[in-house]
């Protein structure tokens, strides 16, 4: 049963293999590089079992978009100066901080709070009633 | 599962159960989203506390649970006459009130002192009394036997103050184990 985690959006495990045929791996061959047994990868696509942290980082490292992944979108983020990006990314640290001191006793590893910033980081990106959405732009107007 | 997996996967946990409050989380710009983010973390280590309160809880009741029986009949006693009186105050016999209570009864009525292992529990006072009997009673044997003091007797004598010498230290260590124990409970409350 895939019930480790309610959190995951619907639909991980076919994201999880759109992922993998984006990145032009085999199952096998993402399972490799990942460091698990291919059974195991074929497992999380069929939503079966879940794939731990470790599992989550590897699969970044090789190219796998988290934020699609995780929560089951792309990210249409909205055009911020760089001094806006480095002022979200500094609260998304410290709020990163706060939740490690207050839920997790002080103690997390150096990957799982990279995901974390990550993700909270690209949500906080998309957040803006006018986000950027490239892909609704009809870029064939402009062709001629 | 070996204690590296069972910390992996704790892990894992928090790192789910933070990305669902990454995906609740919601706002109109990036500020906004980062406020009601900062709530949920701060709901979520708030439910946390709840949760090693019940924690403690559950902890302080397998205390109780090993107590004699005719002590914890008394304290079961003592415990309903006190929610009795909580409830026609208004307050309602909710399961941590009444932990709360019995604990309290315990360090009021001064069995916090109570001597306790895993198997048994036996009070300071009583194997200090028992020991004393033992002890006595060999020496009597002794004294008062038609039989030579040397022999059989006086081995028997040796034996009887050594386990008991033995039985007062452990029980010494017992009361001295269970005193930094429930210190520990009632410090976490």
């Amino acid at each position: 049963m895939f019930n480790s985690y309610k959190n995951i959006t619907k639909g991980f495990g076919a994201r999880l293999k759109e992922e993998r045929e984006r990145l032009g791996f085999s199952q096998n061959a993402l399972a490799t590089a990942i460091g698990v047994k291919r059974l195991a990868q074929g497992s999380y696509e069929k939503e079966l079992t879940s794939p731990n942290v470790r599992y989550l980082a590897d699969a970044a490292r090789q190219g796998v978009d988290l934020f699609y992944l995780l929560l089951g979108k792309h990210l249409n983020k909205r055009i911020l100066s760089i001094e806006e990006e480095q002022n979200i990314e500094k609260r998304v640290f410290e709020l990163i901080e706060e939740y490690v001191e207050r839920s997790c006793d002080g103690h997390l590893s150096g990957d799982s709070r990279y995901i974390l910033f990550d993700l909270m980081r690209k949500q906080a990106f998309e957040s803006s009633d006018a986000v950027a959405d490239l892909s609704v732009i009809d870029f064939s107007l402009y062709k001629s | 599962m070996s204690n590296k997996d069972k910390k992996n996967n704790d892990e894992s946990r928090q790192v789910f159960k933070c990305i669902d409050l990454i995906s609740n989380a919601s706002g109109s710009s990036p500020e906004s989203y980062l406020e009601n983010l900062e709530e949920y973390i701060s709901k979520d280590s708030s439910s946390k506390s709840e949760q090693a309160k019940i924690d403690r809880l559950d902890k302080a009741i397998k205390f109780i649970s090993i107590l004699p029986g005719w002590f914890a009949k008394r304290l079961d006693a003592k415990t309903e006459d006190y929610i009795r009186v909580l409830n026609k105050a208004g307050i309602n016999d909710r399961y941590d009130i009444r932990v709360m209570l019995r604990l309290r009864l315990l360090n009021s009525i001064g069995l916090d002192r109570v001597a306790f292992d895993k198997t048994n529990s036996v009070s300071a006072g009583f194997t200090l009394a028992l020991c004393l009997f033992f002890m006595v009673l060999g020496m009597s044997l002794i004294k008062f036997s038609t039989l030579n003091a040397s022999g059989n007797f006086e081995m028997l004598f040796y034996w009887v103050l050594t386990v008991t010498i033995a039985y007062i230290i452990r029980n010494l260590w017992d009361v001295s184990y269970g005193q930094i124990k429930l210190n520990q409970i009632l410090s976490g409350m």
